[in-house]
């Protein structure tokens, strides 16, 4: 993965794991098929950055982690939003549609400036 | 993320982390369980999917890797790994390990030692209030610059100026005080009742002695000192109205009837103004008088010069300022102090002035004679530890060449070369701090045995301390040194090229044959040799100035003071006194006994200017002379032979003097052409004209350094008490001890004699230039040792980097010796690079040291050659054992490692 393609996802990835996992618990492989699903197929987490992003987030206290029993009962390690985590998912989610909209803006304005 | 929550992670994270490694192990190895059956379950077989799951997750360590880089505390965390590495490489190369450490702590610990003292005596002002006003008070008279006043001056400057907050008098005198039926020997400090509001303490316990307490009467307040409450009063918190008594220090004891009361306990870090003599009491001088008889003359007479007088500046008034007041209100004080009193006598050609010196860290005597040789050790001892650092930067730098096979596998599994580096340091740090922790154990020792070469003073207060200054000074010369000597290796190890690592050309790092550690090599040697050549100017110093006779036979020469005489009448006193000397010259063992009003080189003697008539000097010809009083039969008891003319007789004695003798520079210098014998001349003073009836040869009075004055002897007078001096039949100056002190008791039961040898006088005088010269050889052999080891690296190395040239040469013909012969001549070539730098170094170096040295030039050839010639004998040693490696290698082996 080149570097920009790298710095770009961290900032995104914080967002999809938040997403994924505001409709409930997941293990670290379930995360990563949430964003898969969720983004269409737009963005393929592959563990050397999925892992190092739940730990920091995990560290940061967004996420708790508990030992818990896959759907096979394989043993996994599950992953949920805490209290301070929902209310990032919010606020990130509120200033990602601002910047969104406001590139989408510049990006289709035809108009000279005055 | 909050301070708090960062924090607990970090210490989660460096606790727990065996715990957290094995959590993301599991995680790990469950996710690719996980996507495994989800393969599985797709259709692929087991294998195939475990293979393919494996390969998606793309390398368990990878990730774990990943993971731990985002995780809190990593730089910690590192740097702990750092530390752990290089404990064990360290201990894996225990020789290498045991050098540097050795080296280390030695060149750390002196230099920390030395500082302590400087910092002790130079830097460190009083533990008392604003120590920058505090002026010690001094004057000019007939001998000098003194700082002793008497009381009377005191009172006269107390109550003549302005510009003063307090004026303060001390002195000092031993005695034994008694508590609770234990004798102790005590320094006491006997002081004007202002002494402590002057200074501006705070007692540890009561009160300090208050100016009401300084009157006459029969009980008196006592301070003691922090120490002594601890150890005489075992630290009594209510020690605070204990009584003590006291009485002076001689055998037998007998107390006064004075009664002193403790009113309180001086704070701990306050050790008098008077640095190494802590007193233990302070007593008020108005008591001096109950206890001692003599004490109450001593207070009314205007020329006796007990007190030392310190003052505290107004605020607002400057050093200048004062100076001047001093100036212009009393342009000769002696007029105004002593003018109207009976039996003062003005004394022609001295003006005495008042001075100011600077009092804020106190009167050291040591400080001003030692000073100067302590910066200069200092500087020499840094140069040590310089050269003991390069040394180490070598030994590291072929110690990385023995590690390039770890360092190309670090490199290659994706260590950067900064983590590589950091390593490195991290390991020179670790050397240096094991070596500065061991270094202050050495900065005991070392000051301990310093200070037994400075004599006479106590040494708590200069003994090593583990203060915070010292320890700090300790901790950056550590941290300085292990930077300096790692940085080098560390720089190198940084940019060492992989292929060539593996391709076994472990030559390339050290790179171009060496020229940095050969550099550094020869570096070493220049120093050493200016090391050596002042450690041999020094020593040679030392034997000179004991050659040096002074002009007097101090063998077998003894010499003793009497005290108690104070207490009769001055004519009594002299009576009894030449009673002593007669009972001596009668005793048998005794040779010859005689008596001098100040001991060579002991005591400076007071002077005077010499008025001969037919000598006119010019108009800027000093014509000062050096004084002496003299008792019959001296000269033949010191050994000083006469030229010319007869010595002192009984007839001579006289209330006034009126014959001389000179010594043989005065003869030549003010009768040059003439016959000095029966000339007449006077010294400007209180005696009339001289006739001088003898000439001896020239003696030297204050210090073996000076070079010879003219000396005038004046006989002694009835009342003549001085220092007598005991020549025994048998040449030891123990058989003159017993007769001594049977004379005097003879004489007189109650008088106390103090006896010594003039030998000792004469060491004590030399003892700063013993120091200077033992310490300096020992910096020399210090740093020839680390030459030679430097060198020894060198040449190892050199050795086993061209094994393979070796072996071709002894496959081509060339026998051990040659082989032997050519490592040896290298080693010595470098020597002789090193020696040729060392010498115009050395002999601009030796230059500065000339103050230093006696009757020896700095440039002096047979030193030199004598350095040279050490220098060259190192060198083969330290070339020894690597030729001799060379000469037995087997060549087929040595060429099979190719």
């Amino acid at each position: 993965m080149s570097n920009d393609r790298a710095t770009l996802l961290q900032g995104t990835l914080h967002l999809l794991i938040l997403r994924a996992l505001a409709l409930g618990e997941l293990h670290g492989l379930g995360v990563s098929r949430r964003i898969e699903q969720i983004t269409q197929g737009a963005f393929d987490v592959k563990p050397g950055s999925l892992f190092p992003a739940l730990h920091r987030m995990e560290e940061a206290g967004w996420l708790a982690s508990s030992w818990g029993e896959s759907e096979n009962n394989r043993r996994a390690k599950f992953y949920r939003l805490t209290k301070s985590g929902r209310r990032q998912y919010e606020s990130e989610t509120l200033q990602w549609r601002r910047i969104s909209r406001a590139i989408a803006n510049a990006l289709d304005s035809t108009e000279e400036p005055a | 993320m909050t301070i708090v929550s960062r924090i607990r992670c970090l210490w989660r994270n460096l606790t727990r982390r065996g715990h957290i490694e094995t959590d993301l192990d599991a995680e790990l190895q469950s996710y690719v369980q996980l996507l495994t059956d989800e393969k599985t379950t797709a259709g692929m077989n087991a294998r195939d999917a475990r293979r393919a799951a494996v390969l998606e997750l793309g390398g368990v360590e990878q990730v774990k890797e990943e993971v731990r880089d985002v995780k809190s505390g990593l730089l910690l965390d590192a740097l702990w790994q750092d530390v752990r590495f290089g404990l064990r490489s360290l201990i894996k190369t225990p020789a290498l390990t045991a050098i540097a450490v050795f080296s280390l702590a030695i060149g750390i610990g002196v230099n920390a030692s030395l500082f302590s003292l400087v910092d002790r005596l130079v830097l460190t002002t009083l533990p008392v209030r604003e120590p920058d006003r505090l002026f010690i008070i001094f004057s000019n008279n007939r001998t000098g610059l003194t700082d002793t006043h008497s009381y009377q001056d005191l009172e006269l400057i107390r109550s003549s100026f302005e510009i003063f907050n307090g004026v303060f008098g001390r002195m000092e005198l031993p005695h034994v005080v008694e508590t609770d039926n234990v004798m102790t020997h005590v320094r006491t400090e006997i002081v004007t009742g202002n002494y402590f509001d002057v200074l501006g303490l705070r007692p540890a316990l009561g009160r300090l002695i208050m100016p009401d307490d300084d009157r006459p009467g029969t009980e008196f307040a006592v301070v003691v000192s922090h120490r002594f409450w601890q150890t005489a009063l075992g630290g009594d918190p209510n020690a605070v109205g204990r009584t003590l008594r006291i009485g002076p220090p001689m055998e037998p004891i007998v107390l006064s009837t004075v009664v002193l009361r403790v009113v309180g306990v001086a704070p701990p870090e306050f050790y008098g103004t008077a640095i190494g003599e802590p007193p233990d009491v302070f007593l008020p001088l108005q008591a001096l008088p109950a206890i001692h008889e003599w004490a109450a003359e001593m207070l009314k007479r205007p020329n006796s010069y007990a007190l030392h007088l310190m003052a505290r500046l107004k605020p607002g008034v400057t050093a200048q300022q004062a100076q001047a007041e001093l100036w212009n209100k009393f342009p000769n004080f002696d007029m105004v102090a002593r003018g109207s009193s009976p039996g003062g006598r003005v004394i022609d050609g001295h003006t005495r002035k008042l001075r100011l010196r600077d009092g804020r860290y106190g009167y050291s005597a040591i400080r001003d004679e030692y000073t100067y040789s302590l910066v200069l050790l200092m500087t020499l001892v840094a140069v040590v530890l310089v050269i003991a650092c390069a040394n180490l930067a070598n030994l590291l730098l072929v110690r990385a060449t023995s590690r390039i096979r770890e360092i190309g596998a670090r490199l290659a599994l994706g260590a950067s070369p900064g983590r590589l580096v950091r390593q490195w340091l991290t390991e020179s740090l670790l050397l240096s701090a094991i070596g500065g922790i061991l270094g202050i154990a050495i900065a005991f020792w070392t000051t301990g045995l310093l200070l037994t070469f400075i004599p006479e003073e106590d040494h708590t207060y200069l003994a090593f301390h583990l203060s915070a200054r010292n320890i700090a000074f300790t901790g950056l010369v550590t941290i300085v040194t292990g930077l300096l000597f790692g940085v080098l290796p560390a720089m190198r190890v940084a940019r060492v090229p992989l292929n060539a690592v593996f391709a076994g050309g472990s030559s390339r790092v050290i790179g171009r044959r060496g020229w940095l550690t050969r550099s550094v090599v020869v570096l070493q040697i220049a120093v050493s040799l200016f090391l050596v050549t002042g450690a041999g100017l020094f020593a040679r110093t030392v034997s000179k100035l004991n050659a040096e006779t002074g002009g007097f036979d101090r063998r077998g020469l003894a010499y003793a003071d009497i005290s108690g005489l104070q207490q009769y009448s001055p004519a009594r006193a002299g009576a009894l006194f030449t009673e002593v000397l007669e009972r001596l010259n009668d005793a048998p063992g005794i040779s010859a006994a005689s008596a001098i009003s100040t001991l060579p080189i002991r005591n400076r003697p007071t002077w005077g200017p010499a008025i001969v008539p037919g000598y006119i000097p010019r108009p800027d010809e000093p014509t000062t002379v050096f004084l002496q009083t003299a008792a019959p039969r001296y000269f033949r008891t010191m050994g000083i032979p006469f030229v010319a003319g007869r010595d002192f007789e009984e007839r001579d004695r006289a209330a006034d003097p009126t014959v001389a003798i000179v010594n043989r520079r005065f003869a030549d210098r003010f009768f040059k052409g003439r016959d000095p014998i029966g000339q007449t001349f006077r010294i400007a003073g209180p005696f009339g004209d001289l006739r001088l009836i003898g000439v001896v040869e020239d003696t030297r009075l204050a210090d073996f350094r000076e070079p010879d004055r003219e000396i005038v002897y004046y006989p002694a007078g009835p009342n003549f008490r001085g220092t007598i001096v005991v020549r025994s039949k048998s040449g030891f100056t123990s058989a003159s001890g017993p007769a001594i002190r049977n004379a005097v008791a003879t004489v007189d039961k109650a008088l106390q004699v103090s006896i010594g040898e003039m030998e000792e006088v004469v060491q004590t005088s030399l003892s700063r230039d013993r120091l200077v010269a033992e310490l300096s050889a020992g910096l020399g052999v210090l740093g020839l040792i680390l030459a030679c080891i430097g060198l020894y690296g060198v040449m190892a190395y050199a050795v086993s980097s061209r094994t393979p040239e070796i072996g071709i040469r002894m496959a081509t013909g060339a026998q051990r010796f040659d082989i032997l012969r050519m490592v040896l001549k290298e080693t010595i070539g470098l020597a002789v690079v090193g020696i040729a730098i060392g010498l115009p170094i050395s002999l601009v170096a030796t230059r500065l040291l000339e103050a230093q040295l006696f009757a020896i030039s700095p440039a002096d050839p047979l030193t030199l050659a004598f350095s040279i010639g050490v220098m060259i004998l190192v060198a083969l040693l330290a070339g020894y054992l690597p030729a001799r490696r060379a000469a037995h290698l087997d060549p087929v082996r040595a060429l099979r490692y190719e």
